[in-house]
């Protein structure tokens, strides 16, 4: 192999080294990157969707007894109403 | 289960921006009782008011994006419309508060109903859903997005009517009546035949006005209607049930629906979604085997399940 042959190889290896520690740069910093953005962002990733137990109990054990997180979903009431007369006690109306 | 007292005692107090009613079967309950739905109002007035700046709500609102830890009594209530905005398909929805604002419902209701008052209103402002909020239950912190804000007004006031009639059974051991401005809720031994509710569009509205008269044993009752609480702006009329696909007040296929369900956060999320629904709330309603009177804009009513029937000369609402 004559000088410039070898000058010529030499090169060679030399533009892929650098090509190789280019690559490898360019790789650690997408993952340095990743993990920094996925860092800044960590909070905007739903760590609990909106839980509604349809037909399940929630194992509230809040304040009060109401059904209202339980499992009764839109149930009806244990007694319909019934017809009244008379004088009302209290209304329902629109507020 | 004890012989029914026939006596019944009753008080009345302003809460939500309306008239509460406080009524026990026995009257010696009656003001233990009231003093229990005295700290209910104020604990959910603080948690859920959307014209208190310094309720939770208005924090949480203000967060713009930023997640907000809660306490017990918001974070009940903030389950409560997000289930009830999953059981309805959305139709009752909690992030519709940029909509009422948009409409023009950006102040207590009193002030905005006020002779003269100027509203001002925009473009309507569909509802971004209520699956955009994120909810932490673990550690009770909820995220709301940017620009969305909240309004428990379909469920916050009807839990309050809940949990205050469970608590005030629990520490009389009588029956107890609730009634937040329509939203009612019972727990306990009535007084014999019954709490005698009437049903009719304004829960101010004395027996005189055209409605009908029920009896309740347990459970909840309530009532929604879109012609109560309206306000104008120029010659437009709005009121305060909003469509959240639309982001405007829902149309009018229903004057006034009332739902009897096994609680009143139960039967105001049905009432609600039924004046959304329209012409399909009667099916849906049925469906579900709720009890429910829907009067449309004429008087003329309907009664699905096993609402009963309705003597009253003419049967008109």
């Amino acid at each position: 192999m004559d000088s410039k042959t070898r000058k010529a190889a030499l090169a060679r290896d030399a533009g892929v080294l650098r090509i190789r520690k280019t690559t490898r740069l360019i790789g650690a910093c997408a993952v340095a990157g990743g993990v920094v953005m996925a860092a800044g962002f960590a909070h905007l990733l739903p760590t609990h969707l909106p839980q509604v137990n349809v037909g399940q109990e929630s194992g509230d054990g809040g304040t009060g007894g109401s059904s209202s997180n339980g499992s009764s979903g839109l149930q009806g009431p244990n007694t319909a109403p019934g017809g009244g007369s008379g004088s009302s006690q209290v209304t329902s109306g629109g507020s | 289960m004890s012989a029914p007292s026939a006596a019944a005692a009753r008080a009345e107090l302003a809460a939500f921006g309306g008239t509460a009613v406080v009524l026990t079967a026995g009257p010696g309950a009656l003001d233990e009782a009231l003093a229990v739905v005295r700290e209910h109002v104020a604990a959910m007035d603080q948690a859920c008011s959307r014209f208190r700046p310094d309720s939770e709500l208005s924090r949480v609102n203000a967060a713009a994006g930023r997640p907000v830890v809660v306490g017990e009594l918001f974070a009940r209530a903030l389950e409560t419309a997000l289930r009830a905005a999953e059981l309805t398909a959305g139709d009752v929805d909690p992030t519709c508060g940029a909509a009422l604002v948009a409409a023009g419902y950006d102040r207590d209701f009193e002030q905005l109903r006020q002779a003269g008052v100027r509203v001002t209103v925009n473009g309507p402002r569909p509802g971004p859903g209520w699956r955009t909020v994120r909810w932490d239950a673990a550690n009770r912190r909820v995220t709301v997005p940017r620009g969305t804000l909240l309004d428990f007004g379909a469920t916050a006031k009807a839990l309050a009517a809940d949990l205050a009639a469970h608590d005030a059974h629990a520490r009389t051991g009588g029956g107890v009546l609730v009634g937040f401005s329509g939203d009612i809720s019972a727990c306990g031994e009535p007084p014999e035949g019954g709490w005698r509710v009437r049903v009719t569009d304004d829960h101010r509205a004395g027996d005189d006005r055209p409605g009908q008269t029920v009896t309740l044993v347990d459970g909840g009752l309530a009532t929604s209607s879109t012609v109560v609480r309206r306000w104008a702006a120029g010659s437009a009329q709005f009121h305060h049930i909003i469509d959240p696909r639309s982001g405007r007040p829902a149309a009018s296929t229903w004057r006034t629906v009332s739902v009897a369900a096994a609680d009143c956060v139960a039967a105001n999320t049905a009432a609600t979604a039924a004046i959304v629904r329209g012409e399909a709330a009667p099916g849906w309603l049925a469906a579900l085997g709720l009890p429910a009177r829907l009067v449309r804009p004429d008087g003329s009513v309907v009664a699905v399940a096993a609402w009963p029937a309705d003597h009253e000369a003419g049967g008109a609402s």
